[in-house]
């Protein structure tokens, strides 16, 4: 599985360029971990599984991989398992329960890049939550 | 908030050279204000709270102490925040013609009287 992954990041020269700058290693271990959990994780979903996902994020974030690039990277990975599944005649149910369980974990990691990017700009500029969603609102409004 | 509202026509009458005033929280809500037609009461409110906001943090990144006002000079004038309290902002705006001096006087004055107003 992380191979298929790596193996699609691999063909995009510009996040081929990202991963070459890390431990190819430690990355397939991660991913195999983050894997893993997606099975185990959700026997006790709650804070500390929403916690490891935001992380993620926040580590995508800081290495600049934009939130563009992990929609398709999920999608391969859902393609993946499915193309796994078929293979080995396993029902379709389980084909779809784990589709969802990859959707769940993309919108936590879409999330953090949203709510990184908001607390940066707080952090930085010392606005308030609330202030700074009127700000997003008023601009909104203004953009139709 | 009828009262902030008496003060500031107060002031946007009395004090020469001053075409405006408002006064928001510190999260961009507009609680009373006396602005020149035409001008957009809600954006005006979130960007001074954001304006003194940035201004009180990018302060403190310079070292350059506690934030007494954040000063907008344009062709046509001035815009002038500052805070009155934890949960007031006051924000001026005046024709290029008014006395920085006493500009900054006068918005002391009316500040220290909202944040009276206001406890
Ligand atoms: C479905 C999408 C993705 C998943 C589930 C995923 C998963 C992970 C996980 C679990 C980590 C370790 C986080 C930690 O240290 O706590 C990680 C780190 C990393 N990922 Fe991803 N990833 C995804 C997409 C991508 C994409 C599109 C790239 C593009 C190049 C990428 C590049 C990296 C890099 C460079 C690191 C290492 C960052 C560091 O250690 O400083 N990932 N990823």
């Amino acid at each position: 599985m992380s191979d298929a992954f790596y193996g699609y990041l691999d063909r995009d020269a510009e996040m081929a360029a990202v991963i070459a700058k890390h431990n190819r290693q430690r990355l397939g271990q991660t991913f195999a971990d983050w894997f893993k959990e997606m099975f185990t994780g959700m026997d006790n979903w709650g804070p500390q599984y929403a916690e490891r996902r935001w992380k993620i994020g926040i580590v995508h974030v800081r290495v600049g991989i934009g939130p563009q690039h992990v929609v398709p990277a999920m999608a391969t990975v859902v393609q993946e398992v499915s193309r796994r599944l078929v293979k080995e005649g396993k029902p379709e149910q389980l084909r779809t329960s784990l589709s969802k369980v990859c959707m769940i974990d993309l919108s936590f990691i879409e999330q953090a890049y949203l709510e990184v990017a908001y607390n940066a700009v707080q952090q930085e500029t010392g606005m308030s939550e609330a202030l700074f969603k009127r700000l997003i609102a008023n601009g909104a409004n203004s953009l139709i | 908030m009828a009262f902030l509202q008496a003060i500031l026509q107060n002031y946007v009458a009395n004090t020469p050279e001053v075409q405006g005033a408002a006064v928001v929280t510190p999260d961009g809500l507009p609680l009373a204000s006396a602005l020149p037609a035409g001008m957009d009461e809600e954006r005006t409110s979130a960007m001074s709270a954001a304006m003194l906001s940035l201004g009180e943090r990018i302060g403190k990144e310079l070292g350059r102490g506690a934030l007494e006002r954040v000063f907008v000079q344009g062709e046509k004038g001035y815009g002038v925040l500052a805070s009155c309290s934890p949960d007031a902002v006051l924000l001026t705006i005046a024709s290029h013609e008014v006395k920085q001096g006493l500009l900054f006087l006068e918005i002391k004055r009316v500040a220290a009287s909202i944040a009276e107003a206001m406890k």
